[in-house]
């Protein structure tokens, strides 16, 4: 079983196209490998794989900018930071769980690499 | 300074048993090769094996005999003018696929060319059926370039398989063992017979099962004895820890921070214009100042290193003020000490990124943990230290290596902070990473634990892997002529593959097999003794110990004998998926040790690092193949 990694490159598929390959893609890898108990780890992170390319996908049309593909969860979070689109990064952390204090380093991180120290005051 | 083409390749004649043969041999079956087609030619390169056969033969050499251009297959390149287009590739899928490709295309231009297609080692059933079935068998010569071992040093031969030990342990793939094996049993042509081997591990007993054979193929005479006494097999598999521990030894630690890549390092050199540019330097033995500090652990090697810094400013001062007026031997001396300038410069390049590492407080917490974890087991805190290294945007490779490290000696994680690690490894390096820990659990190093035991504690109380460093060196005295131990070498953590080493040394000389019974698979190998052994069934797979051939008593009697009256014995230490430069340092170290009567030839599928040992379990990239192969040419 392989996860598609064909399109990790693209960056500019719109949000149908998306719709029909990647993420069906994606959960036909999930059903496979829920299919044996062993697995359930990699049915469950290829779940989660499609759910993010979806969020991403929405992230992409709601800021316009078509740079959340092929990012991981972390650094979406960090492109919404940057972007200063905090409502963004907050739908992605709750979505996936992220716990308070790796939120937290992935932020000051991010801010701080950035120089936004009014960011950090705020924070 | 860069490295001109001859300083690549060591004098070889130094080592155990002289390798300056084999290598001649390999030159001068390719020189064959390229003499063979008349005209211009243009060679084009696996870019996996382009670098390595530049410890081979150096580019001029080719030149010299016609070789016009060189290029690195998969590239796009446009029709090159030779007459004649030969290919150097190792004998694989992808390989044949790439050159029946190319050939097709370069048949519809216009110029009429040759092709001759080498394969290495042979050419494969497989091989030649995709050239047959793409059409282009018509088109082009096969023929075969038996390259097998190719010598690094005077005592380090490697066949450079990149991929063995991921091909073995998650593809179900041995031909690299196969071709270990043959290589282990030509060089016997070389060297004579070797009577006695030794091993662990199931890629061992394949390997041996295969070399008996190639033995009786062969048609060696037992009675004879070769050169090299012994041979002794360790699977990688076997010990996982070890490659995954911070090499600290000058060698080892220049590979963990900057990589070696046969014999080669690139290093990041200010210039005084201003923006710095990469510099290659060659390493190996030929080099004085190497040969001194490549054994050495870094906390006695940074003080050497930076005596020589010194000296050199001096040196050069001396040399400046009195460079004129001088008799022809004050010139020589002149350009000796330049020559050892020259050198103390590269080493002082090269050793200045890792003297600015090493204080570093992550890297002293990085040695730290793995210290802990290998004395201790530190579960829970190991796995704190890898979320900690995610929060904080750590490197992929160093996470993994720490994750890995905790798998293997915890006899695999447990489900709850198995999954943790792993899905916050995906958060924050992507679900794409889902495949290469996939590939690690197949691979043994990253899983889940089966079972509540945990063999871990008892193999390490076995094989005292853990010594105090401290009462092994006299403390901060710096007096490393105490340190009698290999732990010195991984300061504080010694080797489990050289452990077994040194447990098969102390065996006794087995009876060798009677004469009717095959011998590979009949005779049951004696129990080992020693302090040890007991841990040597907790590692995975079987272990042995057989002599061949007759005259193995005689031998067994003479070893009895008075030591040092013969000379050290020559062993040969096969790993089987891969070695580090700090057990190569190890070994050697073991070799030096007052009481030792033995030298050791090291063979090798490759040399490996904990990065570059996780970066096979990848998805490879072809660009980065490309890159890399570019900057060898």
């Amino acid at each position: 079983l392989k996860i598609p990694t064909d399109t990790a490159g693209e960056e500019t598929v719109s949000l149908s196209n998306l719709r029909d390959r990647v993420v069906s893609q994606l959960r036909d890898c999930a059903a496979q490998y829920a299919k044996s108990r062993k697995h359930e780890f990699q049915s469950k992170s290829a779940e989660e794989f499609a759910n993010l390319r979806k969020e991403q996908a929405k992230l992409q049309l709601s800021t316009g900018r078509n740079m959340f593909l092929s990012l991981s969860v972390i650094d979406t979070i960090r492109q919404c930071i940057r972007l200063g689109y905090n409502k963004g990064a907050a739908d992605i952390r709750r979505q996936f769980g992220i716990s308070d204090k790796h939120f937290y380093w992935v932020k000051v991180r991010t801010l701080a690499e950035r120089g936004q120290w009014e960011g950090l005051e705020v924070f | 300074m860069t490295a001109k083409p001859q300083a690549r390749v060591p004098p070889l004649v130094a080592g155990p048993v002289p390798l300056r043969d084999i290598r001649d041999w390999a030159r001068s079956r390719l020189v064959d090769i390229v003499d063979s087609m008349v005209g211009a030619k243009a060679i084009i390169f696996d870019p996996e094996i382009a670098g390595t056969l530049g410890l081979i033969i150096p580019g001029a050499v080719l030149a010299e005999h016609g070789v016009e251009q060189m290029f690195i297959l998969g590239e796009n390149i446009d029709e090159p003018k030779a007459r004649n287009i030969m290919y150097l590739a190792r004998a694989n899928i992808l390989n044949a696929q790439r050159i029946a490709t190319q050939i097709k295309a370069y048949t519809r231009l216009r110029h009429p060319h040759e092709y001759f297609v080498s394969f290495i080692p042979r050419c494969t059933c497989l091989c030649e059926k995709i050239i047959e079935e793409e059409g282009v068998k018509g088109d082009a010569t096969l023929i075969e370039y038996p390259l097998e071992f190719v010598p690094f040093d005077d005592d380090v031969i490697s066949l450079e398989l990149e991929h063995s030990f991921r091909e073995t342990s998650v593809e179900g793939d041995t031909t690299s063992l196969y071709i270990m094996a043959r290589a282990l049993a030509h060089l016997q042509s070389s060297f004579g017979p070797i009577p006695r081997v030794t091993g662990k591990g199931a890629a061992a007993e394949a390997v041996k099962n295969i070399f008996m054979k190639a033995r009786i193929e062969m048609g060696l005479k037992d009675t004879e004895e070769g050169k090299i006494k012994r041979l002794i097999l360790i699977d990688r598999a076997v010990d996982l820890i070890t490659p995954l521990v911070t090499q600290v030894t000058y060698e080892g630690i220049v590979d963990e921070m900057l990589g070696i890549k046969n014999n080669v390092v690139t290093v990041e050199v200010a210039t005084r214009a201003g923006p710095s540019e990469p510099k290659k330097y060659v390493l190996n033995s030929a080099d004085s100042l190497h040969a001194e500090m490549r054994d050495v652990p870094w906390p006695h090697a940074a003080p050497r290193i930076r005596e020589w810094a010194q000296k050199m400013k001096s040196d050069w001062r001396e040399l400046n003020e009195d460079a004129s007026s001088k008799t022809v031997s004050e010139i020589r001396d002149f350009t000796n000490r330049l020559m050892q300038l020259n050198l103390a410069e590269m080493h002082s390049n090269i050793s200045d990124p890792v003297m600015k590492v090493v204080p570093t407080s992550k890297f002293q917490s990085r040695l730290q943990i793995e210290r802990q974890v290998i004395e201790y087991g530190s579960l829970e805190e190991g796995c704190r230290h890898v979320e900690d290294l995610l929060f904080r945007g750590g490197d992929m490779m160093q996470i993994l290596r720490l994750m890995c490290l905790l798998s293997v000696t915890n006899n695999g994680l447990p489900k709850k902070s198995c999954d943790n690690l792993r899905r916050a490894f995906l958060l924050t390096f992507g679900y794409e990473n889902l495949v290469l820990l996939n590939h690690l659990e197949s691979a043994g190093m990253l899983t889940l634990r089966a079972e509540n035991r945990n063999p871990f504690p008892s193999i390490r109380k076995a094989f005292s892997l853990a010594i105090d460093i401290d009462a092994e060196t006299g403390g901060d005295t710096g007096a490393s002529a105490v340190a009698k131990d290999i732990g010195y070498i991984y300061w504080g953590y010694a080797p489990l593959s050289v452990r077994i080493v040194e447990l098969a040394l102390k065996q006794p000389r087995p009876k060798p097999a009677s004469k009717e019974t095959d011998s590979s698979q009949s005779t049951p190998s004696a129990p080992w003794r020693g302090r040890g052994a007991d841990g040597l069934s907790l590692l995975p797979g079987p272990h042995f110990d057989v002599a061949l051939g007759e005259h193995s008593q005689h031998g067994g009697e003479r070893s009895k004998g008075p030591i040092g009256r013969e000379g050290p014995e020559v062993v040969m230490v096969a790993f089987l998926g891969g070695v580090t430069f700090s057990e190569i340092s190890a070994l050697r170290f073991l070799s030096r040790l007052p009481n030792s009567n033995v030298k050791f030839l090291i063979a090798t599928t490759r040399i490996l690092n904990g990065n570059s040992l996780l970066q096979t379990f990848q998805e490879q990239k072809v660009d980065d193949l490309m890159k890399r192969a570019r900057g060898m040419l």
